[in-house]
This record gives C-alpha cells, structure tokens and sequence, in this order.
C-alpha cells in the first residue's frame, strides 16, 4: 500500500506516539530495596503474576502508543493507494499549467516552465500508462490548461496520452501575469460539461506568492462554482524558496531635456550591485551601476542629454539575473512640442525691463530656470492681437489689457488674465467682467492654495510667505474654481470654464507694479504650471503591457494599417474601425515585449507610429518568493488540498491521490477500537 | 477491658516492669483467676535426716514423740513449662511503628514466664534458630524471672529459621513431660514442623504455637517496584528478589493465608493449641488465648 499524506507537515507529530513508551522507560522510580522476612510467597507470586501482569502492561503500552500513532496519522490525512488501478470510475483530472512571464525563473539552466512541462510528461505518463497497463486509462478524462492572467490554451477532455504530449511539447511562455483564481475558475466551468466523478485539479506553477490576490476574499465571491469536494493539488516547479531577481518596474520619461526615472525593486535578501544600460535602437548610450539593498525599491533618475527631434525608441536593461523578462523595459518616447505662447502685453511702456511682460516672458522662455524650457513665446500689443491668428497658440496671456473683445478659441486653448492699472473691467465681456470688481489697495499675502487642484500640485516645495500684494482686483468667485486665496480670504487665482475657454483670472500684476511677486522663485514655476496645464491630456499613450489591446483614434479616414513586430519577426495586420469623427486603429498581438511598429495610410498619406509593449510589472508577478501552504489552505478553504514536493515520488503520489482513498476516518476508527481494547486490558490489570 | 499496645508497652524502662505490668494488669481485669485453689498440700510426715531443712520439721510431733520428723508435700509446681522463643534473623522484620517480631516474642515470653512463675509453675526458656542456641532449665522459684528477663534481654538474632531441626534438638532436653510453648513466625515448611510438633504431643507433652506475623507479611503492602532482600543469609549470600508489590499483592496474599491455613488446619488436627499474633496486636490477647486454652 502506498501512503500519501494531505497535511505531510504534521508528519512532525509522529514522535508524539513514542510517548507512552517514553514515560515508561525514562519516567519510572527507580526500585527501592525492601529487606524482607520470607521471600518464598514473593517469589512464587512473582512468578505466577509477574509475567501475565508484564504482558498485560505490555499490552496496554503498545495500545497506547498505537492509539495516539493512529491519531497523530489521521491529523496527517493520509491517502491510502492499495496498487489496484481503474477501481474509481470518472476521474476527471485538470492539468493546470503555469505559463506566465515568473515562469521563465532559471535554475540551473532550465526555466521553470521547463521543468512544469517536464512535471506534466511524467504525469502523463504515471496517470495514462500505456502497453500492458492500457486498460487502467479507461476510467481518466485529462485536460491540459495553460494559464496566466488569461486561460492560454486548453485541451479537451481525453486519455489520448499522445495527443496530450503532442499539446505539451506546444506550450509555450507567455509575458502574462498569473490569475490563479481565473484558471481555477475556468477548471470548473469545463468540469460541468462532464458527467458526474471524482474531479482533480492539479496546479503546477512556481507557486509563488503572486498567484493569489493579496488581499482574503470569499473564495465564493471569485468562484461562484467553487466547489470543495474537487481536489486541489499543488505541484511547485520552483526549486528553491530564493528570489534572486531584481526588476524595472516602471519607466517615466519627461522634459524637453530627457529624464528618465525608473523604479527598481531588488526582490531577493541580498544587497545587489547591478548594472545598468540604455540602449536606443540596439546601441549602447547610457551606463551605470547601483545599489540596492534587499527587499527595497530605489528610484533611479538619469538624463539624457542629445537632442531628440523624432521619435526616441529603446529599452533600460538591467545585468541579467534568474528571471530576465522583468530585467528590460522597452520605451518609446515622442519628443514634446514647445508650447504656443502668445502674450499680449496692454503696458509694454519703453520696453525691456519696464514692460508689463517681461518677467512672464522670462518666466516661459527659461531664462531663470533652463535654457530649453518647452515654451515657445510671442509677444504682441493688443492692436497687433487683433491681426494675429490665433489658432496657432496653445495658451494667450492677457498682460494689463484695457479692453478685451470677444474671443473666438479652439479646443483646449487657454485663456489667462494677468491684471492691472490698465485694466478697465466695462470693456471686458461678460463672461470675464462678472468675476472682475473694484480695486483693492494695502498689504496682502498668499493666504492659501487649494492642494486638490491640479494646477499648482507642488507648491509645498516653495515659500510663499514674503511674497506681498500692494494692490488687487477683487475677484468673484461666479461659476469658477477659486485657487489661490490671499490672507483676507479674497480670490487671487481663479479657474472658470465658459463654453470652449479654460480662463485662469490673476487678480494682481505680471509685473512688479503691484506685487514682487515676479522677483519670487515661485513666479516662474506657477506660470510655467498654468501654461502647462492644458497640455497635460493631450499625448496619446505609446507604452503597453503584453496582452493589453493598443487603440489608436484618427481625425480622418485610415487604410493599409499594419504592425511590424519586435525585432522584425513579422508584420501583422492591425484592425480599422470606421468611426464618424474618424478612425480608429486596434491591434491587439502585443504578445512578446519590444518595439512595435505601426504603420497605416491617413487621409492618403503614410505615416508610422511606434509603441513599446512590457510585461505587466504591475502586480508582483517579478516576486517568486514561494507562497505559504497556510495562505493557499485559508483561500480555499475546507478544500482537499495537497502540495506535493516535486520529488522521485512525485508521480507515485498523485497516483495514490487519484486512485486511492482518504483513511483518515478509518485510522480515527481504528484508534477507536484501541481505545476501547485499552480501557478493557487496563481494566482486566487491575 | 483495656489492653496496654505492644508499642506503648516499649515506653516502660525494663522488661521485668512489662512484663508485669502486661500480666497483673491481666489478672486484675479477670477479676476471678481460673488458677485459685492451686497451693501447696501436705502429704506425709518422714524422718528427720541431715540436710533437711530445719523450717520444715513438725515441732508438735516433736512435743509428742520427741522425734524429728519433717513435713512432706506434693511437688511444689503443678506444671513444667518451657518456652521456645525463634531468634533467628527473620523475627527482626518490622514495618512501620510497629515492633520487630522478636522483640514482641520477648515480651510475650517474659510476661507468659511472669504469669507462671506466679502461678508457681517451673518455667525454663529456650532460645531457638537453625538450632537450639540457649537453653534454661526451668525453675519455679520466682526469682527465677530475673534470670529469665537477663537472659531475654541480652539475646542477638541467630541464622536462619529451622524450626524442625530445633524441635528435634530441643526434644533430647526434655526429662519430663510437660507444656511447650513456641513462639516463632514459623516460616519454614509447614509440613516438617507440624510433623516435629506432632512428635512431641506423642510424648504427651502439652504444645501451644504462637505464630507471630508483622502485618506487612500478611497484605504486602508495598508500592511501585522493589527489590525484596531476604533478612537471612543463604550461606553468606542474602537473596534478592525483583517484584512490583502492587501487581502480586492478591496472589500473595493467596499464598499467604493458604500458608497460615496449613498451621491452623495442622495443629487443630493434632490437639495443638495455636494462636496467631500480628505484632501491632496487644499481648493480652496472646494470654487471653494462652489462658483460655489452659483452662480448657
């Protein structure tokens, strides 16, 4: 017969059946010498008793010790296989095969998707025997799943042995992360389509933390038709419990001058020194190395200095370590246009420093900040404004206008008022003089800023306290968002929406009229803010995970759309959808990680488009540290759960566990009936 | 009546004290003593010869005849008794307060030796073992006691118990018949002994048995394992016995009183008067039973 344990764990507790024996050998007195008148009676009852009382004793010891052995067995749940196959009828057995990005960990030089397929050949083998043995198949319906955060492929239903292989030796790594509860989920929708039997799921993954939710959840609310009688096994591919991987987890590049910033986790409980490298277009240009302490994540920041006018396309790489998918991040990145800034200055007096708008111009041009600031700014008097077409800005700064006319905008062009001596409200349209009242003189200061609003998120950095007003409008706050507040609670900045205009309202100087305000550290960075405000939404995304599906909208009609793959190995068609505003592209092949190139006809003319696809970093999938048996038992709860080792016994165990019986309650029985031979010998003792 | 316990008895300083202390209390608690009427009684008168005691002539025949004649009477004792008392190494067992089984001997012999000599009885004692290891012939002069007492009070355990072999020894002492009075745990072969007993009632001698028992070695009383050392040597060896008491307690017991059985059983079928006697029993009793047989 061959054993198998559910909880081997409490293996542990079989010394405890030793107990018994323990006590009587280590735990008795030591005889005392009694001197004695007459020895005859002692010794003739001592040979008549002695002997039946000794075996008795004897009796009831060994009873003991079966009895809490029986016990200690049962804790264990043993699963008996008495070497007769074919006895069940119906064994339906999912194969559930791991085939995510975590499972390209490589020990010794196999993955860990290799040694899973190699796990699954041997079960085949064990559970569909073939020649001779033939026969005892009959009763098996197998099914092979592959899974990650999606079902991959699955087989049907058979004992076909080879057409089971045959799938096998097709399975191949996805850059997926792992879904656990999905693949389970879908084991039991397949299992419904059968008729009644005895139901086996057998799990064979790294079994690493990641494949569970990490937050407990009802294990009916993810699996509606969990079913506790269907049993679970766990077959680790993993070798060791050691995580030795670090990972790019993500990849932020920003600024006219590139900065990339990346965060890098060091998942293993070693300090590593890991290199660094970026490569554009397969060329090594950036190198260094870090630091990274165990279990932590370092934010890496490194700029990049050559000029970019088209489209920057490669990947951070990090030195290789077990588990390289996450070591890469492949980036696209399309080089940011200057922002159109028109400024219309309504006091431009002798010019240079004089002007109302000089310090607004010094401002977005960089002057105080960097050379490449992103802003490209005109300025112009309001009776050139009016010949100006505007169309062509991105944000127009009225700097003490006197009077200001209705203004036709486009979509998501801005509108900012900076006020002045100059300023007479009655010319301006409704839409600006309702928030626009009296002039206010004295001494203010910032007295607030709202922290939720979007437009000046980091003001925390700055000191805002010297900074002093003379003189203000007041400003109302009708149908407007107020921003910045001055110490007597009046409105400083507001934000109003009026048809298509964003407007932002100042209610002081652009200059140092009013204010010193433009001789602050914080001028430049609250203009460049309001300027870059609108901006913000417009870039459409070039970075996607595997799997994910890109979309692309087009003003315009599309033709010819097609996807070039990583390192060219291959060209796929990309799918149009006709839109009345436009066009929209869809591909949704992003299989692998890398470079994609897009490449579709708009309004007759060629263009080409690149995005970069990554394994998803965003759910620990990187994290192999292997999950605990506890935490697997508590999720599925009161489930038939087993996790074996991957040992020379592997096969042998989930032979027993398919075709064996569960003894726990014949081995309780069993120590029943001890029990009461127990409780009769130490009775006929006395 | 109240009996004085043998382990109280011990508090009193010498044995002649006990002793009677143990028997006149006894008499005064029987108020009438089965024994009044034995006295001294004339037989015939004879000639004076030399040597006679002059306090026994009969100065009136003297007045008379002018002759010396003496008084005659019958013997000065009714009876002869001799007292057997074990001393081998296995009457030293004693369990708990309890006195040894010879020291309870001793004093059942000297208080028996008292009451006798009292009565104007010859009593002798004699002290066995393997072997007869001191005899005393018996005396009816009450001084006699302290002879008897020093004798008892200087006794040394002897070997190992062969009741029989003592009994026969003992047999080739005796001159005349009378009452023999033995006092032993009698762990020997119940068979040889009663066959030796048997023997001396065939000459008419009166026999009394005192078994005296600790009452350990009636119930076993012992806890957890023991190794039991027995109190005689075996040569010069002392056996040793590996046992839990517990488990052989009730065939032990068994063994026991089938072993007391025999003496009972064996003595009553020869006209033996026998008596048990555990040491924490008072002595009374052993005289009450002494008495009672007497009496018979």
């Amino acid at each position: 017969m061959n054993l198998t344990f559910i909880n081997p764990a409490l293996l542990w507790i079989l010394p405890v059946s030793l107990l018994p024996i323990i006590i009587h050998l280590f735990f008795q007195q030591k005889p005392k010498l009694i001197k004695f008148s007459y020895l005859k009676f002692i010794l003739l009852a001592t040979k008549t008793v002695q002997p039946r009382k000794k075996l008795l004793e004897w009796l009831l010891l060994l009873l003991r010790c079966l009895i809490l052995f029986l016990l200690c067995l049962a804790f264990t749940r043993p699963v008996g296989f008495f070497g007769t196959y074919g006895g069940k009828k119906n064994q339906q057995i999912v194969l559930l095969l791991d085939v995510s990005y975590s499972m390209s960990y490589s020990e010794s030089g196999r993955t860990r998707l290799m040694e899973a397929k190699n796990i699954t050949d041997k079960l085949l083998d064990a559970l569909l025997p073939t020649g001779k043995s033939a026969t005892k198949v009959l009763n098996k319906q197998i099914s092979i799943v592959t899974f990650s955060d999606r079902i991959n492929e699955f087989t049907k239903f058979t004992n076909d042995i080879n057409s089971l292989k045959k799938f096998l030796a097709t399975v191949e790594q996805t850059y997926y992360t792992t879904n656990l509860i999905s693949a389970v989920s879908f084991a039991y929708d397949t299992f419904q389509e059968l008729p009644a039997g005895e139901r086996t799921i057998i799990v064979i993954s790294d079994n690493a933390k990641h494949i569970l939710p990490e937050e407990k959840k009802d294990i009916k609310t993810l699996i509606p038709d969990y079913d506790s009688s269907v049993r679970l096994v766990f077959i680790p591919a993993a070798g060791t419990d050691i995580c030795d991987n670090t990972s790019i987890n993500k990849l932020e590049i920003s600024g006219k001058v590139l900065r990339f910033t990346s965060e890098i986790e060091n998942f293993s409980s070693i300090r590593t020194n890991w290199s660094i490298s970026m490569f554009k277009d397969n060329k090594r240009t950036y190198d260094n190395l870090l630091t990274i302490q165990p279990f932590s994540k370092l934010n890496y920041e490194f700029a990049y200095t050559e000029n970019i006018e088209e489209v920057l396309t490669g990947k951070l790489q990090l030195q290789e370590d077990s588990l390289t998918t996450d070591d890469i991040y492949y980036f696209v990145h399309q080089p940011e246009k200057d922002i159109n800034v028109l400024i219309i200055d309504g006091d431009p007096k002798l010019g240079g420093v004089n002007r109302e708008s000089y310090y607004l111009e010094s401002a977005l041009r960089g002057e105080t900040v960097e050379k490449n600031s992103g802003f490209s700014v005109t300025i112009c008097s309001p009776e050139e404004f009016e010949k100006k077409d505007i169309i062509r800005y991105d944000v127009l700064i009225f700097c003490n206008v006197e009077k200001v006319a209705e203004i036709e905008t486009k979509e998501e062009q801005m509108l900012i008022f900076f006020l002045g001596d100059k300023v007479s409200p009655e010319d301006y349209p409704d839409w600006l003089r309702e928030n626009i009242h009296g002039r206010q003189k004295g001494e203010f200061r910032i007295g607030s800023i709202d922290k939720n609003s979007a437009v000046l998120s980091k003001f925390d950095e700055f000191e805002t306290d010297k900074i002093k007003f003379s003189e203000v409008y007041e400003l109302g706050d009708i149908d407007s968002n107020v921003i910045m507040r001055l110490n007597n609670d009046m409105p400083l900045l507001i934000e109003k929406k009026f048809e298509s205009k964003e407007i932002f309202i100042f209610g002081s100087s652009a200059d140092r009229d009013w204010t010193n305000f433009p001789a602050k550290t914080f001028y430049p960075y609250f203009v460049r803010a309001l300027c870059k405000y609108m901006s913000k939404t417009t870039t459409d995304k070039d970075s996607f995970t595997a799997g994910e599906t890109v979309r692309y909208n087009f003003e315009g009609r599309v033709r010819n759309a097609d996807v070039i793959l990583p390192e060219g190995t291959g060209v796929e068609p990309a799918k149009v959808i006709y839109g009345a505003g436009g066009d929209e592209i869809e591909f949704s092949k992003t299989d692998y990680p890398g470079i994609y190139l897009l490449r579709y006809e708009l309004s007759g003319r060629q263009s080409k488009r690149y995005f970069s696809v990554n394994a998803d970093r965003s759910k620990s999938e990187s994290d192999t540290t292997l999950i605990k048996p506890d935490r697997l038992k508590e999720f599925f709860t009161r489930a038939y759960l087993l996790i074996l080792e991957n040992d020379s016994s592997l096969s042998r165990k989930v032979v027993n566990i398919i075709e064996g019986e569960e003894l726990t309650k014949n081995f309780l029985l069993f120590a029943l009936l001890f029990l009461g031979m127990e409780l009769l010998v130490a009775y006929k003792s006395k | 009546m109240k009996y004085i316990d043998p382990e109280s008895l011990l508090k009193l300083s010498n044995l002649h004290l006990r002793a009677r202390t143990v028997v006149e209390g006894f008499i005064s608690g029987m108020h009438e003593s089965p024994y009044r009427g034995y006295s001294l009684e004339f037989v015939q008168h004879r000639e004076y010869a030399p040597g006679d005691e002059l306090r026994h002539i009969d100065w009136k025949i003297y007045g008379k005849t002018d002759k010396f004649f003496v008084k005659q009477f019958r013997d000065e004792t009714n009876m002869r008794a001799y007292i057997l008392l074990d001393t081998s190494q296995s009457m030293l067992f004693k369990s708990d307060t309890n006195m040894d089984k010879l020291t309870y001997g001793v004093h059942l012999v000297a208080a028996l030796s008292y009451l006798l000599l009292h009565q104007k009885d010859s009593v002798g004692v004699t002290l066995i073992d393997s072997r007869v290891r001191k005899f005393i012939p018996s005396r009816a002069n009450l001084s006699y006691f302290s002879t008897i007492t020093e004798v008892l009070e200087n006794i040394e355990p002897g070997d190992e118990t062969k009741i029989t072999d003592s009994l026969d020894e003992f047999s080739k002492y005796l001159k005349r018949r009378g009452l023999i009075i033995l006092i032993s745990d009698l762990f020997d072969e119940p068979e040889s002994i009663l066959q030796s007993l048997r023997h001396l009632k065939f000459k008419h001698h009166d026999l009394i048995v005192f078994q005296i028992i600790d009452p350990a070695e009636a119930n076993l009383p012992f806890k957890g394992r023991a190794i039991f050392e027995s109190l005689e040597t075996e040569g010069h060896l002392r056996r040793q016995i590996y046992s839990e008491p517990e488990l052989i307690q009730s065939e032990y017991s068994n063994l026991f009183n089938t072993f007391i059985e025999n003496y009972t059983t064996g003595c009553r079928q020869y006209g033996i008067d026998y008596c048990l006697l555990k040491t924490d029993t008072p002595f009374e009793i052993g005289l009450g039973s002494f008495l009672a047989s007497r009496k018979a």
